[in-house]
């Protein structure tokens, strides 16, 4: 199917009324659901996340995208998942425990959710028994996010507490490095929401 | 046989300690480097540009050539062996020259009746950057003599989250008190004397009034819990004796804290809410204090919530590619039309080596209004080439507002459309979260009869601006309210009024603490701020929409 470029557009700009309108037109007129979400959708945000590792986009417009993204998966969601719909795979993001951000955590989770991932969302204080949870439920990956040096040393806690499951984890937030991922294990590290993405794809060997 | 460190046409030559930094060893020399992430290596704030020598980097050993210069970050950097050279940047020092401090206090009307009135007060405003302390003469009811300086913690740490890690490390809360009091309040009273002709030891009193982390370390209590949910000071009150604390007065004099609200909002809103007393002004009163964290109060009928929310530096200059404090060559205004003839407010030394939060404000509203920047923060390019003012900096669109030959720095002065979306995050945190303290009382921003801006900040910003980039509500300039140092005003009332103590205990269990990410609507309100003015433009009704 063709890509619907007004569509695109309007999740590129942000455009959350019209996003919604268009979504509900297309589902109307009987379009393929998924062609609607990985046609125009997803290569939206993608093209959006580009723009963002060229430096021709920055944080606000990924989040305002993303918003206006959330409003078009809102009308989608429940009917791709009444169709069956199977996504390219299954991850767990939450804010470790002690902390209370989730600006970048929401803006990461989108940013997969726009790649076709499906996403439990875990929230934010979590402990090591909400993302074991989230494993036994299927995830395939654990992203662990953490805005504050004061919470960060809970992800090793966590690396520590899914030591032996199948699981990848990665990690990324404000004082979250490389040096540090590698420190305590973690399987991958992203230090943006674009990137997040593709550090998710390698960790399952999803192709990019 | 030593290393030799050169700043602004002088050299100082220090020995090599084992172990040391450069950053510390620039420290030594007697230049303060800026340590925004606290010297863990993450930030860029402390780069030195290396000279022959051998070094350690990170854990690498390199070796600069003669006729070379390596820019490295210093807080990551050794000398190896006893001879090196090290290029200090001007971006890189931190200076006091002309710090624009928010000393400025108006004490309201109140009753006098000092505890005793014999000798002196200090009323001291310990901000985490800035620390103000004010000499009341206890016998007259007056202030003789107020003096400034950044407290001195900024050399480990630039933020409240950074310093409350570094007191998870042994012996760095007994450093960071030492700091504060021996580096910074003990050298202001020695000026305040020095000024005045009083003796330390005609000090009787202190009241402190600051933010809850700050008074947790000037007490010697490590702020920790703050650091993690749900948040809760180990006190939300202090008090001891000078003797006990190594200030420099009558050893008995007791020294207290404006007692906190929460572990997030200080005793300097306690004492911002005290001195302005929005209880008394009709309708819907916010009272904002805008800084790396913005306190926000909101009041109706009786009812007070509060909240704190994060935005971050941008508006202390931090985080901005050529930002800077407040303080001498700072640019601290900026207006233009879309031929981008900027005209810059400078402070002090005329030539320009960065821009200040205020001048950041004006050149974003200056650019929305003339077309140059869009409501996403990006900038129409053709109109920055058209006038030559096209720069790419580190990879991103930028605007030059100064010519390098015009800098103080050698270098052009830009804003790149990084630092725009930078401000735009911080101005939504703000923006978005007063919005959702609001939405608690079920009330909408439109609905503010009052808004009181405290802090230093307010104090230089241009409101019109302000609103027009979405950083504060679109109500009539009228009906704001700029009370400049209100913790100072409040410490000092402390000293001046015995009654203030107890009001001030019954205060801070009046307000109901609303956790921002909590509330239902914070993260829409904040997605819907970042742009210009806002994605929701009924909000904005005078600001042009483009």
């Amino acid at each position: 199917m063709a890509r619907n470029e007004a569509l695109f557009e309007a999740v590129l700009k942000g455009k959350r009324k019209d996003v919604a309108a268009l979504v509900q037109t297309a589902i109307d007129e009987g379009t393929n659901l998924e062609s609607i979400l990985m046609d125009s959708m997803v290569p939206a945000m993608a093209e959006i996340g580009d723009r963002f590792s060229r430096n021709e986009a920055y944080v606000p417009e990924m989040l305002i995208a993303a918003r206006a993204m959330q409003a078009g998966l809102d009308l989608l969601d429940p009917l791709l998942q009444a169709a069956g719909h199977k996504a390219i795979g299954k991850v767990a993001i939450g804010t470790v425990k002690g902390d209370l951000h989730d600006i970048g955590k929401n803006l990461v989770a989108m940013m997969l959710k726009g790649a076709g991932f499906e996403v439990l969302d875990l929230g934010v204080d979590c402990d090591v028994e909400k993302y074991r949870d989230a494993v036994e439920k299927g995830a395939q990956a654990i992203l662990l996010s953490a805005l504050l040096t004061t919470t960060m040393p809970y992800m090793k806690t966590v690396v520590e507490g899914l030591k032996g499951s199948s699981a990848k984890i990665l990690i990324g937030g404000a004082p979250v490095t490389q040096a540090y991922a590698d420190e305590i294990g973690a399987d991958g590290y992203s230090d943006d929401a674009n990137t997040a993405v593709k550090a998710t794809k390698v960790a399952l060997g999803i192709a990019a | 046989m030593a290393v030799k460190i050169h700043f602004d046409g002088r050299t100082v030559a220090v020995d090599n300690g084992s172990g040391r930094s450069i950053l510390e060893l620039a420290r030594t020399a007697g230049w303060h480097i800026e340590a925004q992430c606290g010297g863990r290596g993450s930030c860029a704030s402390c780069n030195v540009m290396l000279g022959p020598g051998r070094y350690r980097v990170f854990d690498e050993e390199i070796e600069v050539q003669p006729e070379q210069r390596l820019e490295v970050l210093s807080c990551q950097a050794q000398v190896l062996g006893d001879e090196a050279e090290v290029f200090l940047p001007r971006a890189s020092v931190i200076s006091f020259e002309g710090a624009r401090i928010a000393d400025e206090m108006e004490i309201p009307e109140h009753a006098f009746d000092p505890r005793s009135k014999r000798g002196f007060g200090l009323a001291v405003d310990v901000g985490t950057t800035t620390v103000v302390a004010a000499l009341v003469d206890l016998g007259t009811g007056e202030v003789v003599a107020r003096e400034s300086l950044y407290n001195q913690q900024i050399l480990k740490a630039d933020d409240v989250v950074s310093r409350i890690s570094l007191c998870n490390t042994e012996g760095q809360l007994e450093q960071l008190q030492e700091l504060v009091v021996g580096h910074t309040l003990n050298p202001l009273i020695h000026k305040l004397c020095a000024g005045t002709g009083a003796s330390g030891c005609d000090i009787v009193h202190v009241v402190l009034s600051g933010n809850t982390v700050m008074m947790h370390i000037f007490f010697g209590v490590s702020p920790a819990p703050i650091g993690v949910i749900p948040f809760k000071p180990a006190s939300r009150t202090f008090e001891a004796t000078a003797g006990e604390l190594r200030i420099d007065i009558r050893p008995d004099a007791p020294v207290e804290a404006v007692p906190a609200i929460s572990g997030y909002v200080g005793g300097d809103i306690t004492s911002d809410l005290h001195v302005s007393k929005p209880w008394n002004m009709d309708g819907l009163v916010a009272l904002i204090d805008i800084g790396t964290n913005g306190e926000m109060v909101a009041c109706h009928g009786g009812r007070m919530h509060a909240c704190a929310t994060a935005a971050g530096p941008a508006f202390e200059g931090a985080g901005l590619l050529h930002g800077t404090r407040a303080a001498s060559r700072a640019i601290d205004s900026v207006q233009y039309d879309e031929n981008l003839d900027f005209e810059l407010g400078v402070i002090g030394d005329p030539t320009p080596m960065g821009l200040c939060g205020s001048a950041i404000i004006d050149f974003i509203a200056e650019g929305f209004r003339c077309g140059l920047i869009n409501a996403y923060g990006r900038y129409d390019l053709d109109m920055l080439k058209r006038n030559g003012r096209y720069e790419r900096v580190c990879g991103m669109h930028a605007c030059m507002l100064v010519a390098p030959e015009l800098s103080a720095t050698g270098e052009s002065i830009t804003v790149t459309e990084g630092d725009i979306a930078e401000v735009l995050k911080a101005k939504a945190a703000i923006y978005g979260g007063l919005k959702s303290l609001l939405a608690e009382l079920g009330k909408g921003v439109r609905e503010l009869d009052h808004v009181v801006l405290a802090g230093g900040f307010a104090k230089h910003i241009n409101l019109e601006n302000a609103i027009c980039i979405g950083l504060l509500p679109d109500i009539r300039i009228e009906k704001y309210k700029v009370i400049g140092n209100g913790s100072l005003a409040g410490a000092a009332l402390a000293l001046l009024d015995r009654s203030t103590g107890p009001a001030y205990l019954e205060l801070i269990d009046r307000l109901q603490i609303v956790t921002l990410n909590k509330t239902a609507h914070f993260i829409n309100h904040f997605q819907e701020a970042l742009a210009i003015p806002n994605l929701e433009t009924d909000d904005f009704p005078s600001v042009a929409g483009r």
